[in-house]
């Protein structure tokens, strides 16, 4: 049995981790590759919907996604998990539990994060409702060794996409066969399509 | 006894081997048989069978191995490549698996699609192999590129490009690479310098055996899979060259034969007679006449139509145009609702393909009078399955000699061209040594998969199209 590996998203809110992992794991899916999808917030609203965001429960949080990740990834089946995990302790204790770990650093400036602000969640700090957002009430720990740094505020999600999956062939935790299901026809660089056409031509096919 | 008791009762665990040779008709192996050409393959198709004193034994199969049997097989329908290795591999229909031609169209549009791999909506026999347990090695096989994962390794076959795309595991590629291998050979050179190109079909040859050779004697396999295609290249230019002594190529034509023997001969002195080798080809091949355009003849007779005389592709198709032909004989309906300029009102469909079909069959060359084709197939005699409404409409068989073509440019019915052979669709061929055919009707290419997993004792999945054809 082939191992699987874990890849995890950190950033602060908005940066685009989960919108990322969810397109990276499409993309996988579509390789054939067996993968789970981890959102810290929906494991939270499943598993513990009260545990708060105290930097206790944060910490358990995570532990709790890098244990889950690391018994998926030695019976064979990849992870992709998106988690603030703001602390540096917290992504290292990961990676020790983790054979196959590939840390990903969703960079973005807090001004466009607040602008996306897909849950509200800059908008209630505006309004002093909440003032423990990390990167910004609380600290957020950029990784100093990542395998990957992505600034989502330049780069498309298919682009950071295209990114995480090269990163995951040259680790050699996923074939290069970077266009071996994409759907009919639709495989082929204009490049190749040319090569093909000529080689039919060649033989009276065309 | 006890120790291998259960794999006795369920006679598991054999391994089995294809050679696959493209494109080679049953008559020629039956000719070249007789005519010494071919001394390995005639020793097997000859070979006495053994008595069955070892019966209780368990190995009657093995005792019977000795013998081969060789047979004429049908292609697939169009009897393209493409169609008919995807037929063979995944022992179904392309109503089923998805790949209709070297082109199809993209839903819904004019525009060229190249079916790939990735096409292919079913498993294939590696799969299933895989499934229980088998491991595959497979070299050459046409339309497998790009390759994908299976339990074992892939070397795709035409029309793949890039080599890294085309190998499972990727470690192979350094290797294959510094073994000089070759996916095909440059069918171009054929047109600027015939000798080159003879010597290159050669080379390309020798860098295939050595690779087959070496993947065969490491082992590890329990199905064992390699396929020549330059037998296909060499007859689609040089057929007249078979046909005629006098030929400065006629020899080499042999040449190729004698060396596709002797590889037989190599792989034969590895085997123990219990494993089965089963040897086949995809289609047949035959001189071309002539080529024969039948998108002019739609042309000529008011049902296709472009602005311009020779248009590049089939977008520019003009309004009004009610059927078009895709490569080699796939007709269509331009259908309103399903193609963007679409004419045909779906109650006239019935009528207009009884029209075609009937003055299609009687197509005649031109200048003898001769019938061209053999039989229109209306689409729910060749395909069935999922994909069926992405199937043409009518699929042509020629005759012997009059080879159908798709092109949009070439503006005659029917032509001499620069090509020397052409597919048959009824004369492809297959062998079997470890199993008696014990199957009455003629055999297609979609019975192989189901008589290999037969032979290594693995169970078909229920829905192929193909029935073993061992007991």
């Amino acid at each position: 049995m082939e191992r699987g590996f874990v890849v995890w998203y950190t950033g602060v809110a908005a940066s685009g981790k989960s919108t990322l992992g969810k397109e990276v794991v499409r993309r996988l899916r579509e390789r054939g590759i067996k993968v789970e999808d981890f959102d810290a917030d929906e494991v939270r609203a499943n598993i513990s919907p009260n545990l708060g965001f105290t930097l206790e429960a944060r910490d358990e949080n995570t532990k709790r996604l890098a244990f889950f990740g690391s018994i998926l990834a030695r019976n064979g089946i990849a992870a992709s998990i998106a988690a603030v995990s703001s602390l540096r302790r917290f992504r290292d204790r990961a990676r020790s539990m983790i054979d196959r770990f590939v840390e990903v650093y969703v960079k973005c400036p807090l001004d466009e994060c607040k602008r996306r602000d897909p849950k509200g969640l800059y908008k209630k700090g505006e309004e002093g409702k909440i003032n423990d957002i990390a990167g910004w009430h609380q600290p957020y720990e950029e990784p100093l060794t990542p395998e990957l740094v992505l600034d989502t505020a330049k780069l498309s999600v298919e682009e950071c996409a295209v990114a995480v999956i090269a990163k995951l062939e040259e680790l050699g935790y996923i074939l290069k066969t970077s266009e071996a299901t994409e759907p009919a026809g639709a495989g082929y660089s204009p490049n190749e399509e040319a090569k093909i056409k000529k080689r039919l031509a060649d033989l009276g096919y065309l | 006894m006890a120790l291998f008791g259960k794999r006795f009762g369920k006679r598991a665990g054999r391994k089995v081997v294809m050679l696959g040779l493209d494109g080679t008709p049953y008559t020629l192996v039956r000719d070249l048989v007789e005519r010494g050409v071919m001394p390995n393959m005639a020793a097997l198709v000859a070979a006495p069978r053994r008595g069955l004193h070892d019966e209780a034994s368990g190995f009657v199969q093995a005792a019977r191995s000795a013998a081969g049997r060789l047979v004429q097989m049908d292609s697939s329908i169009p009897e393209i490549s493409s169609v008919a290795w995807t037929s063979t591999m995944t022992g179904r229909n392309p109503g089923k698996h998805g790949v209709f031609g070297f082109t199809d169209l993209k839903p819904g549009t004019y525009d060229t699609v190249f079916p790939n791999f990735a096409s292919v909506r079913t498993n294939v026999l590696w799969d299933v192999l895989g499934d229980a347990g088998k491991r595959s090695v497979v070299i050459n096989q046409p339309a497998t590129y790009p390759a994908r994962k299976l339990d074992g390794i892939l070397v795709a076959g035409f029309v793949a490009i890039d080599l890294k795309k085309a190998v499972y595991p990727p470690e192979l590629v350094p290797r294959l690479e510094s073994a000089g291998y070759r996916i095909d050979v440059d069918a171009a050179k054929a047109r600027a310098d015939m000798g080159a190109f003879v010597d290159e079909l050669f080379q390309t040859l020798r860098a295939r055996e050595r690779v087959i050779l070496e993947l065969f004697d490491e082992g590890g396999w329990d199905f064992f899979m390699g396929v020549v295609t330059g037998t296909d290249r060499l007859q689609h230019f040089l057929w007249h060259a078979y046909e005629d002594e006098s030929h400065e190529h006629h020899e080499a034509f042999l040449g190729y034969y004698r060396a596709i023997d002797t590889l037989i001969g190599k792989l034969v002195e590895r085997l123990d007679e219990g494993t089965p080798l089963l040897m086949m080809s995809d289609h047949g091949f035959t001189g071309i006449k002539k080529e024969v355009f039948i998108n002019h003849w739609l042309r000529e007779n008011g049902y296709l139509d472009f602005p311009t005389d020779t248009p590049d592709k089939l977008s520019e198709i003009a309004d009004g145009s009610r059927a078009f032909c895709l490569d080699p004989s796939r007709i269509y309906l331009n259908v309103k609702g399903h193609y963007p300029k679409g004419t045909v009102e779906p109650a006239d469909v019935p009528g207009l393909l009884d029209e075609l079909a009937a003055k299609l069959a009687a197509l005649k060359d031109p200048d003898t009078g001769e019938a061209m084709i053999r039989h229109v197939y209306r689409r729910d005699e060749v395909y069935s399955g999922p994909l069926l409404k992405q199937a043409p409409r009518l699929v042509l068989v020629s005759n012997w000699g009059w080879d159908l073509k798709g092109s949009l440019k070439r503006r005659a019915l029917a032509q001499k061209g620069f090509f020397s052979g052409m597919h048959t669709q009824d004369d492809a061929f297959l062998f079997i040594r470890g199993a008696e055919i014990t199957a009455k009707a003629k055999p297609t290419v979609r019975d192989v998969m189901p008589t290999i997993l037969a032979l290594a004792g693995c169970d078909a999945p229920a829905d192929l199209d193909g029935r073993s054809l061992i007991g």
